[in-house]
C-alpha cells in the first residue's frame, strides 16, 4: 500500500523532465570531453596563476563540474595560507 | 544533373533508420524525382526486406565497388516506382571491405544519373559510419524521444560536424503523443533545445507503420496511415517545399474520441 502511495505520488513528477535533466547533464559532459589528463592540466595551471596573488595550498579541496539548475559551473575550493598585505608594494 | 547526396544517420541502432530511408526514398520517387537509396550496413543489410526487394538482389555494393558488375547491374528497380533504385549491401562481407573513397567515387557517378542519392547508414560510429558519411553533402539524424537515443545523437552530430557536415536536420520518430502530453515522453521542444538542431519533421509511433513493414511496402502508400503522412510531408521538405511542422498530439474532443473509437484515427493526430 505504501509502495502504491509513493508511485502515486513520484507519478505526479513528469518523467519527461526527469529524463530531461539527465540528459542534459550527460550532454554537457559528453561534449565538454575534458579528459583527466586536461582537468589535472587545468588544476596545475591555476595553481600557478593563483601562487602569482597569494600563498595557497598544494592541493585543492575541491575541484569537479557541478551544475545547478541550468548552469554548468566550475567549483573549487582550495586554502589560502597567506593573504598579501594591503601596503605591501 | 547534379543530384543531392543525403545520409540518413543515427548512432543508436534500431531508431528507425533504415524504414525513414525507405519511406523519403519513396516519397521523393513519388514527387517525380530519380531516386537512389544505398545500404551501406554491410553484413546487416535490411533496406532490401523493409523495400519489399529482397527476392531480386543479384549484385550488391561491393561488387559495383569491386567492379565485379556494372553500376547499373547492382542496382534494383523498385517495384512500384520507375524512378527508384536500390544498391542493397553485400551480406557475407564486413564493413572493412570498402573505403570512403569508394564511396565518394560511387555517389559523384550516381550523381549525375539522380536528383537524389540517400545513404542508409549503419548504427556505430567505426567504419561503417566513415563509409557512409564520407560522400554526404547532407546529413539526416533520426533519434526516439528516449535518453539512449537523443545521447547517441548528440555525439554523432559532434562527429559529422568533424567531418564538415554541418546542419544536420533532425527527425524524431515514434512519438506517443499521449505520453508526451501526460509529461511522460520529451516532446519535440525538449530534443532541438537538447541538441541544438533544426528540426525536419516528427514521426508518431504507428502500428500500420508495421504491418506496412511485414508486407514490404513503404508506409507511405497507406493513405490513413499518420507516420506515412509524416513521411510525405518529410519528403516534401527535403524537396524545398515549406510545410510548416505541426504539434502531434490527440485532440481532446468528444468527436474525436469517438472518432477514435471507431477507428476513423485519421484525424487523431494532427499530422507532423
Amino acid at each position: 500500500m505504501r509502495d502504491l502511495i509513493r508511485w502515486v505520488v513520484t507519478r505526479k513528477e513528469n518523467t519527461k523532465n526527469a529524463a530531461r535533466n539527465r540528459l542534459q547533464m550527460a550532454l554537457m559532459r559528453d561534449r565538454m570531453d575534458l579528459s583527466p589528463d586536461i582537468i589535472n592540466a587545468l588544476k596545475i595551471d591555476l595553481l600557478a596563476v593563483m601562487s602569482q596573488y597569494l600563498v595557497v595550498g598544494d592541493e585543492f579541496q575541491e575541484f569537479g563540474i557541478r551544475r545547478l539548475d541550468e548552469s554548468v559551473f566550475l567549483v573549487s575550493n582550495i586554502r589560502v595560507k597567506e593573504l598579501p598585505r594591503a601596503n605591501a608594494n | 544533373m547534379t543530384g543531392r547526396t543525403i545520409v540518413i544517420t543515427s548512432g543508436k541502432g534500431g531508431v528507425g533508420k533504415t524504414t525513414t530511408t525507405a519511406n523519403i526514398g519513396t516519397g521523393l520517387a513519388m514527387r517525380g524525382h530519380q531516386v537512389v537509396v544505398i545500404d551501406t550496413d554491410i553484413g546487416l543489410r535490411n533496406l532490401d526486406v523493409v523495400m519489399g526487394l529482397e527476392n531480386r538482389i543479384v549484385y550488391d555494393l561491393v561488387d559495383i565497388i569491386e567492379g565485379k558488375c556494372k553500376m547499373h547491374q547492382g542496382m534494383i528497380r523498385d517495384k512500384n516506382k520507375l524512378e527508384l533504385f536500390l544498391i542493397p549491401a553485400a551480406q557475407t562481407r564486413d564493413k572493412n571491405c570498402i573505403n570512403p573513397e569508394q564511396m565518394k567515387e560511387l555517389c559523384a557517378k550516381l550523381e549525375r544519373e539522380f536528383d537524389y542519392v540517400l545513404i542508409d547508414c549503419p548504427a556505430g560510429i567505426e567504419q561503417g559510419f566513415k563509409n557512409a558519411i564520407a560522400a554526404a553533402q547532407e546529413a539526416i539524424l533520426v533519434t526516439t524521444p528516449e535518453v539512449s537515443a537523443i545521447r547517441d545523437a548528440d555525439r554523432v552530430i559532434g562527429l559529422l560536424e568533424s567531418e564538415g557536415l554541418h546542419r544536420p536536420r533532425l527527425i524524431i520518430n515514434r512519438i506517443r503523443p499521449g505520453m508526451v502530453k501526460r509529461g511522460d515522453m520529451m516532446d519535440k521542444d525538449d530534443i532541438t533545445e537538447l541538441l541544438a538542431i533544426d528540426i525536419l519533421g516528427m514521426v508518431p509511433a504507428d502500428d500500420r507503420l508495421i504491418i506496412a513493414t511485414n508486407q514490404g511496402v513503404p508506409v507511405i502508400y497507406d493513405k490513413r496511415a499518420p507516420s506515412g503522412l509524416a513521411f510525405s510531408r518529410i519528403a516534401a521538405r527535403i524537396d524545398g517545399e515549406d510545410i510548416p511542422l505541426m504539434d502531434l498530439g490527440p485532440k481532446n474532443g468528444i468527436m474525436d474520441k469517438v472518432k477514435e473509437i471507431m477507428g476513423i484515427n485519421r484525424g487523431a493526430y494532427s499530422n507532423a
